[in-house]
């Protein structure tokens, strides 16, 4: 699977490999640009936690320890973006990833290698709304579900719930996705 | 708190911790700390983690978006200039700049006393 691609990728880089450096970029820029872009609505800004996070994987690329390798980066991808936000320097932090979400990881990385970007887009944009904005405020955002709650002047229950059905409905879309 | 309490407050967090809506800096958010614990023991907690990674990971991939073809060029040239830190060498950097640093100490040293 594409996740073992991934891992070959980094051994050639580890290696100074430039093609693989190019062919990680190929696979994962996207998703790093456009995450920090939604979070920062600065293409400069945005430009600049891409080049840095994709540097930093150059030099290091054993900082990523295992799991899926999509649902990794973009994580990355949105602390130094949250940083930027917050405006403290540009750093790419050695997320902390415990083992047994990293173990759970096989069915994002098919988020990240198989689906096509247009049906995520469509499920994302068919959540209801309610959903939605509150899923988005906190991804995006940075908020944490107290901030997410105080925002939208809504109960905290309320925007756990919300929260919940978002992601379990992105669960199953991902099913619908699979089957095709 | 029983180990009942316990997994009842803790499974109502997992699902917001998996998308980073608990504290940005988990390291020093303890909900964050309580869940990855609790997490080891509990099935239960752990399958709310997994669809909620699923869904993060969509709503992650839903933001993607082309960067700019110059910012290929710009990497790939960067990346042409930084000589890669293969773990040897660096190693032995480390150990080059130590014996400076240390250099350095000892003439301070020597310098402050007089
Ligand atoms: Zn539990």
């Amino acid at each position: 699977m594409s996740r073992s691609i991934d891992e070959g990728l980094l051994e050639r880089i580890a290696s100074g490999d430039a093609a693989a450096f190019s062919a990680l970029y190929d696979h994962y820029g996207d998703l790093v640009y456009g995450v920090a872009h939604r979070i920062l609505r600065s293409p400069e800004q945005a430009q600049d936690v891409t080049q840095s996070i994709f540097l930093k994987l150059w030099s290091r690329p054993g900082l990523f320890s295992g799991g899926s390798f999509g649902a990794w980066i973009a994580r990355v991808a949105r602390n130094a973006s949250l940083d930027v936000l917050r405006s403290s320097a540009v750093r790419m932090r050695e997320p902390e990833i415990p083992q047994t979400l990293a173990a759970l990881g096989d069915l994002e990385e098919t988020v990240f290698a198989d689906l096509d970007r247009d049906v995520v887009v469509r499920a994302v944009a068919s959540l209801p709304e309610s959903e939605r904005v509150a899923i988005e405020q906190a991804y995006f955002g940075g908020l944490t579900y107290r901030e997410v709650a105080e925002r939208l002047d809504t109960p905290l229950g309320t925007i756990k719930t919300r929260i919940r059905a978002g992601l379990q409905r992105l669960r199953s879309a991902l099913n619908e996705a699979v089957r095709g | 708190m029983s180990e009942a309490e316990r997994h009842g407050e803790l499974h109502d967090l997992a699902v917001l911790y998996t998308l980073g809506a608990l504290e940005t800096n988990l390291a020093d958010c303890a909900e964050a700390r309580a869940i990855e614990a609790h997490l080891h023991e509990c099935e239960e907690c752990r399958a709310e983690v997994a669809f909620a990674q699923v869904g993060t990971a969509m709503v992650a991939r839903s933001a993607a978006e082309a960067p700019p073809a110059e910012l290929k060029q710009r990497l790939l040239a960067a990346v042409a200039r930084i000589p890669q830190r293969r773990k040897r060498g660096s190693a032995a950097r480390w150990i080059a700049l130590a014996v400076a640093v240390a250099a350095l100490l000892a003439l301070m040293a020597l310098l402050l006393r007089v």
